[in-house]
């Protein structure tokens, strides 16, 4: 559930980037620092993102987020974890199988994270 | 319980009161260490976020200490105990929750940054320009969380319970011990506290998981009677406990407390941060919920299931480790609890009441009143299965999720709408929950499908149903505002 918004709202502010790209190149103007910073854009729009935004990482960025997509289809879909074996340590496949979940995910956020900072 | 112990009571009463006097003073001692910086309380925003200042190490204890509550070391545990493996639903629902938090929190911290907003009725209400939305949001906000409230109220009551006192004497120290804390404390009080907090229940946990095993002969010892050639769940039960999962984690971050604790970072990169490290409170909480199989194996028969951890924790430990453990348990209550005091004190005061001129001293008044009516709940419902609170209070706080998250897309969603959806999901959310007995489950019948559902997340899908209906019918006239600066302040500044 959390990922389908995030996808429209990408689109969408890709989309008004695109139209302001497009708006500007009619004007002729170059690009002022003022208007860069573009107060009636969403505040997480700062310049900095837009200039990330026509970087061609934007792709790479989209497909890098459904990663946060796979804790959901390993933990949501039951029938995939809900038995006894194989057993780890102890403990039947059912529980050892979601607590390794949380390393994952974590790692799976991490990239995200880190690739974000680097796109 | 055979009378009160005096040295599990000593340590209990000795780590408890250490905790609550120095969250309590917290603002002196940092006028003492601070070079005076702030050596006082003056400004709401202080009071009640912190000063928006914590960088990542205290936000993650500070959001760890109020979204991992009692409500995970007794609940928990209580619902394994009763129900086996499907109470350990808790484990997928802290684990998705942080993909969540990692991509929708930034956000909404960017836009609160920018309109110095503080709940989020606050950000509706820049988003939406609807003072009757503002309004909606807040009350649901103030509902929800005050059986949460409650429940960690019953966390501090079972403990002291525990350890031998009688009466309502161990509702009235948490009450005023709770009271005294936030009072003087504000966000400041649970930050640091958090921290003492944690370093308490790892002790206790860590000791927990490994030295009980150890007189049962290891982990395989607490599946040992079960049938392996069956699945862990029960039959039917692998739906709700996955639409359960998926519920609570899209409602964790919806409530005043949660929002507080990421409201109050210091940038949106400090959450993202936080969502990478979060996760390591979810291997403890897994660990706890374990102790609801270890009460089993140890022969713990209660027909309280809030009591089962407190009972083998007294059957196994010396007197003096199991009162450290009360105290741990009773700590980890105060923290939240005051987080959640602190955040429907921000919404009242700052969504539904008009304009103050002392905001700190009706902030502090609020959050009394707060805990007041929490004490109510406690008194007056039945606290057998405290976590059915918490999944009702989800069924209406989710209903938010539309005007705050969905909120973030620019689609031109009017607030006629996302009233519309509130209601409609509300009442049909609360109706299925009456009709069921208070249970967050219900049955669905579709064609040869059948299966039981969140109801949470049942309403939820109605409540999108209707927004999604009005705005293809009905769009709002103008663009929408993502900027999280009010129409009216943004004139002024222009």
């Amino acid at each position: 559930m959390g990922q389908p918004p995030l996808l429209c709202y990408d689109k969408a502010g890709k989309n008004a980037a695109f139209l302001r790209e497009k708006t500007r190149s009619r004007h002729q103007s170059p690009l002022t620092p003022q208007q860069a910073i573009d107060t009636s854009a969403p505040a997480c729009m700062t310049n900095r993102v837009q200039i990330k935004n026509n970087k061609p990482g934007r792709f790479k960025m989209k497909i890098l987020y459904l990663l946060l997509l796979l804790p959901f289809l390993g933990l949501l879909w039951t029938p995939l974890y809900d038995r006894y074996t194989p057993v780890l340590f102890g403990f039947p496949f059912f529980y050892w199988y979601q607590l390794a979940w949380v390393p994952v995910t974590s790692i799976l956020i991490w990239i995200v994270w880190k690739k974000g900072h680097d796109a | 319980m055979t009378g009160i112990n005096p040295w599990a009571l000593g340590v209990f009463i000795l780590f408890f009161a250490a905790t609550i006097i120095i969250g309590s003073s917290i603002q002196w001692l940092r006028g003492l260490f601070g070079g005076g910086k702030s050596a006082t309380v003056t400004s709401d925003e202080e009071w009640s976020l912190g000063g928006r200042q914590f960088g990542a190490w205290v936000t993650w204890f500070l959001v760890g200490g109020d979204f991992y509550t009692a409500y995970t070391v007794i609940a928990v545990p209580a619902l394994v105990y009763a129900a086996g493996g499907y109470g350990f639903f808790a484990l997928p629902y802290t684990i998705i929750v942080y993909p969540f938090i990692f991509l929708v929190m930034p956000r909404l911290w960017k836009l609160a940054h920018a309109g110095g907003h503080a709940t989020a009725a606050d950000l509706v209400r820049a988003r939406f320009n609807s003072r009757p939305l503002e309004i909606v949001v807040a009350i649901t906000g103030l509902v929800a969380v005050m059986p949460y409230i409650a429940l960690q109220l019953i966390g501090i009551r079972t403990v002291i319970q525990a350890l031998g006192l009688p009466g309502d004497i161990p509702l009235i120290i948490a009450f005023v011990s709770l009271a005294a804390y936030t009072w003087l404390g504000g966000l400041h009080a649970p930050a640091l506290t958090a921290f003492i907090k944690d370093i308490m229940i790892y002790i206790a946990v860590l000791v927990a998981v490994t030295v009980i095993p150890l007189h049962m002969g290891g982990y395989a010892a607490l599946f040992a009677g079960a049938d392996t050639s069956q699945p862990v769940l029960h039959a039917g039960q692998g739906l709700p406990y996955a639409t359960l999962a998926l519920s609570s984690a899209l409602a964790a971050f919806l409530y005043p407390h949660t929002l507080t604790g990421i409201l109050a970072a210091k940038s949106a990169d400090t959450i993202r941060q936080n969502a990478v490290f979060l996760p390591i409170y979810t291997v403890v909480l897994g660990l706890i919920a374990m102790l609801g199989l270890m009460a089993h194996t140890a022969g713990i028969k209660t027909d309280n299931a809030t009591m089962v951890v407190p009972l083998l924790f007294q059957q196994i430990f010396p007197a003096w480790f199991s009162g450290f453990c009360f105290a741990a348990i009773a700590v980890g209550a105060l923290v939240p609890a005051a987080v959640m005091a602190i955040g429907a004190a921000n919404l009242v005061t700052n969504n539904l009441l008009p304009k103050q001129k002392d905001p700190v001293r009706t902030s502090r008044i609020t959050a009394l009143a707060v805990k007041v009516g929490a004490l109510f709940c406690v008194l007056f419902l039945n606290a057998k299965f405290a976590i059915d609170f918490q999944l009702l209070g989800g069924v209406i706080i989710l209903q938010t999720f539309p005007a705050l998250i969905l909120g973030l897309l620019r689609v031109r969603f009017s607030s006629v709408a996302m009233l519309a959806g509130w209601a409609v999901g509300g009442i049909f959310g609360l109706g299925l929950c009456w009709m069921d007995g208070l249970k967050p489950i219900h049955m669905v019948t579709l064609g040869p499908l059948s299966g039981m559902i969140s109801t949470g997340l049942l309403s939820l899908v109605v409540n999108l149903v209707v927004v999604g209906l009005v705005t293809l019918v009905k769009p709002a006239t103008e663009a929408p505002n993502m900027s999280g600066v009010e129409p009216q302040k943004r004139t002024l500044v222009s």
